[in-house]
């Protein structure tokens, strides 16, 4: 079962980085990622973790771009008919499809490793919130990737698929923040539900079990929900 | 597939979004930690986490700081790990400039006070750091504030000094401990020590003590009093006859320490071991003595004992202006005692009865702490290795006082990078333009080898194509 999943994931990650689209949202998020670097050394100190903190949201609207291709453009280009009447089943397609958009953005994510370096090389930076900044993304990734997965599922529209699972990730990305002016066990909730309040750990150096459960449970959720859509499809 | 399925398929699915739902309020209720960063700066300590046991009501504090930045952020982090070990405390950050009003309501003079609510009372910590925000959490529970009398005008360094040979660190961690430090000249001919000091802090005397004050602090012993005297034989203070009744003796000196020294000053000795089990060692596992001077231990009553000795190759060189560092037949072999504490307690009869059921007896507990080196507390050293914690460990003891939160705050470092126009340039031109711009030219150059490939192709199978035709009529 793994080897097809895995397979499905090599053929996306190589079709999405051997394509304008994919060398141009990786380098374009590497330079605004540069960019992002000289705003927070702006402060004459070599921590990260003000540079952690946007590149999450940069990583939300990234992770959209590169979900859009699992299936609404299989189905815009016609090639989504041959995968599902290929002998593999739903479970494996979903699973490769999350794993091909996820591994494609952990090659964009590797790409930025040149920040830290170079700060590195000038500076002291604690190790700590750099090796947990990066676990972070890793697993937010992984589940802004199921979110967008889902979306793409349901169309056959790549603007709407793009558009569709920004707008759900940014909304769970600042409901946490609008929860503020809330208070009880409602703003307890929205809270926990935004991903906004599960990476403030990793940016100061801590890895904690909830936001591990948090970002691990959004992606099985995306893998159930992706799953039930093309079971409505079909 | 079949209507059998899809209910098969849609209950799993619930089963799934339930276990999930449990999983996280599983790990909501019950959430581990690692903290990777460096000291550990986000982890709170065993004392904070026992002291927050003790909170039983709502706990609430507010601190004051720029509500932007990594400061605020840094504040807010560590805020909610407190609210995270006792949902009693709750915590916000308040922008004074922002909220002005706020902060003349709490008179707010400065940035990063924090003020602390509980049952009514009210404390401010100077700081967004956990020793701090604890400590004032200390406070609130206990309720009252000792005061530790300083003894002053016989040459001591000051309390109020922020230099290297000051004393405005210690000062710092008394208040920080919830102490009031009060400086007392007794050199004035004051006849006795007040009776609001908790304890006497008598640290490093320049000048011999004139008699009426040994005379006050001889009787301010006697009758239970806490003492924590720190001499050297670098002064012209003697304090034997402070000392000798209660089985101490100053042997004065240059204690030097080949085996445990920092750097290649052998007098600047690195104290390893604190063989006492005495609360006073208690967290210490190293202490840093500059020239120290020798003590004898010889309990006449009560118990006395060794808090801190140096190690067996060390030795007193009695006279260390000649010069030679070299042990020599004059000196004392170590290993030396160079901090000891003495606990004697006594029944004491005061006469009649106060009323029905009060003993006419009752128990006077004399403490002293002795330091053969006057200068590991002063601000050029209170911060190496275990000195703050033993000077912090020695205050609790003397006052009878629960555990000290001490040190427990570890900031995040100071990690300066001064970004300069050039290594701004710099940092744009690589993450920017050279790095992003190799990805491109590189997915340029494939698509133009593989456009040259298929045009190499299309010219190959176009030139083919004529030979066969010439070939087909043949």
């Amino acid at each position: 079962m793994l080897a097809q999943a895995l397979a499905i994931a090599r053929r996306d990650i190589r079709s999405i980085w051997l394509s304008a689209f994919g060398v141009g949202c990786g380098a374009g998020f590497l330079a605004l990622s540069g960019v992002l670097l000289v705003v927070d050394l702006r402060a004459d100190q070599a921590r990260l973790d003000g540079w952690f903190s946007p590149l999450f949201v940069i990583e939300a609207l990234l992770a959209s771009l590169f979900s859009v291709r699992s299936f609404a453009e299989e189905e815009r280009t016609g090639s989504l008919e041959i995968l599902m009447t290929m002998p593999l089943g739903p479970w494996r397609l979903v699973a490769g499809k999350i794993l091909g958009a996820g591994g494609a953005l952990v090659i964009a994510l590797a790409t930025t490793v040149v920040c830290p370096l170079m700060v590195a090389l000038v500076a002291n930076p604690d190790p700590g919130p750099i090796l947990t900044g990066y676990t972070g993304l890793v697993l937010a990734g992984l589940a802004f990737v199921s979110v967008g997965v889902v979306v793409s599922a349901a169309t056959d529209s790549f603007l709407v698929a793009a558009t569709g699972s920004s707008a759900v990730l940014l909304a769970l990305w600042f409901g946490g923040v609008l929860a503020g002016g809330l208070s009880g066990r409602l703003r307890t909730v929205l809270t926990y539900l935004s991903p906004s309040s599960h990476v403030t750990g990793f940016l100061r150096g801590t890895l904690s079990l909830e936001d591990a459960v948090y970002f691990l449970s959004l992606a099985l959720l995306g893998v159930l929900g992706t799953r039930l859509v093309l079971e409505a499809r079909r | 597939m079949t209507s059998r399925f899809r209910r098969r398929l849609l209950l799993g699915m619930v089963l799934a979004v339930s276990a999930v739902v449990i999983g996280n309020v599983a790990a909501y209720a019950h959430n581990p930690e690692l903290d990777l960063s460096s000291a550990d700066s986000f982890t709170l300590s065993s004392q904070t986490t026992a002291l927050l046991g003790q909170v039983r009501h709502p706990l609430q504090i507010t601190a004051f700081l720029t509500a932007t930045g990594p400061a605020a952020s840094d504040a807010s982090y560590l805020l909610a790990r407190y609210h995270e070990l006792n949902h009693y405390v709750s915590w916000s950050v308040v922008d004074p400039d922002a909220n002005p009003g706020e902060a003349r309501r709490y008179g707010i003079s400065a940035y990063s006070t924090v003020v602390l609510s509980y049952q009514g009372r009210r404390v401010t910590s100077p700081d967004v750091q956990e020793g701090d925000i604890s400590t004032a959490i200390l406070r609130l529970l206990r309720g009252r504030t000792e005061t530790v009398c300083v003894l002053t005008g016989d040459g001591e360094p000051s309390l109020s000094d922020s230099g290297p040979n000051g004393l405005s660190d210690v000062s710092a961690l008394l208040r920080q401990n919830a102490f009031e430090s009060l400086p007392v000249d007794l050199s004035l001919g004051v006849a006795a020590v007040p009776s609001a000091c908790s304890a006497v802090l008598e640290m490093g005397p320049q000048q011999p003590l004139p008699t009426p004050e040994v005379s006050a602090l001889e009787s301010y012993l006697r009758s239970g009093g806490r003492m924590m005297v720190l001499t050297s034989s670098l002064s012209s203070a003697d304090p034997n006859p402070l000392l000798q009744p209660w089985g101490i003796g100053f042997l004065g000196g240059l204690v030097l320490d080949p085996a445990r020294s920092q750097g290649v000053d052998w007098s600047d000795v690195v104290v390893q071991d604190l063989p006492s089990l005495s609360p006073v060692d208690q967290g210490v596992s190293s202490l840093q003595f500059p020239a120290p001077s020798g003590l004898l231990v010889n309990p006449t009553q009560g118990t006395a004992s060794a808090l801190a000795a140096t190690s067996s190759q060390s030795y007193i060189d009695p006279n260390p202006q000649s010069g030679s560092v070299a042990f020599s037949p004059g000196d004392v072999p170590g290993p030396i005692v160079v901090a000891a504490a003495v606990d004697v307690s006594r029944v004491v009869t005061s006469g009649a009865a106060a009323g029905p059921g009060v003993s006419p007896t009752h128990v006077e507990r004399t403490r002293l702490v002795v330091v053969g080196c006057d200068t590991w507390m002063t601000n050029g050293f209170l911060n190496n290795l275990g000195n703050r914690r033993f000077f912090a460990n020695a205050v609790a003891w003397l006052t009878d006082q629960d555990a000290l939160v001490v040190a427990t705050s570890h900031a995040p470092g100071d990690r300066p990078l001064p970004l300069t126009p050039a290594l701004q340039f710099e940092l744009l031109g690589i993450t920017v333009g050279a790095v992003p711009g190799s990805m491109i030219s590189l997915a340029l150059l494939r698509s133009a080898l593989i456009r040259r490939r298929e045009n190499r192709d299309a010219a190959r199978r176009a030139r083919r194509r004529p030979v066969r035709r010439r070939r087909r009529p043949g």
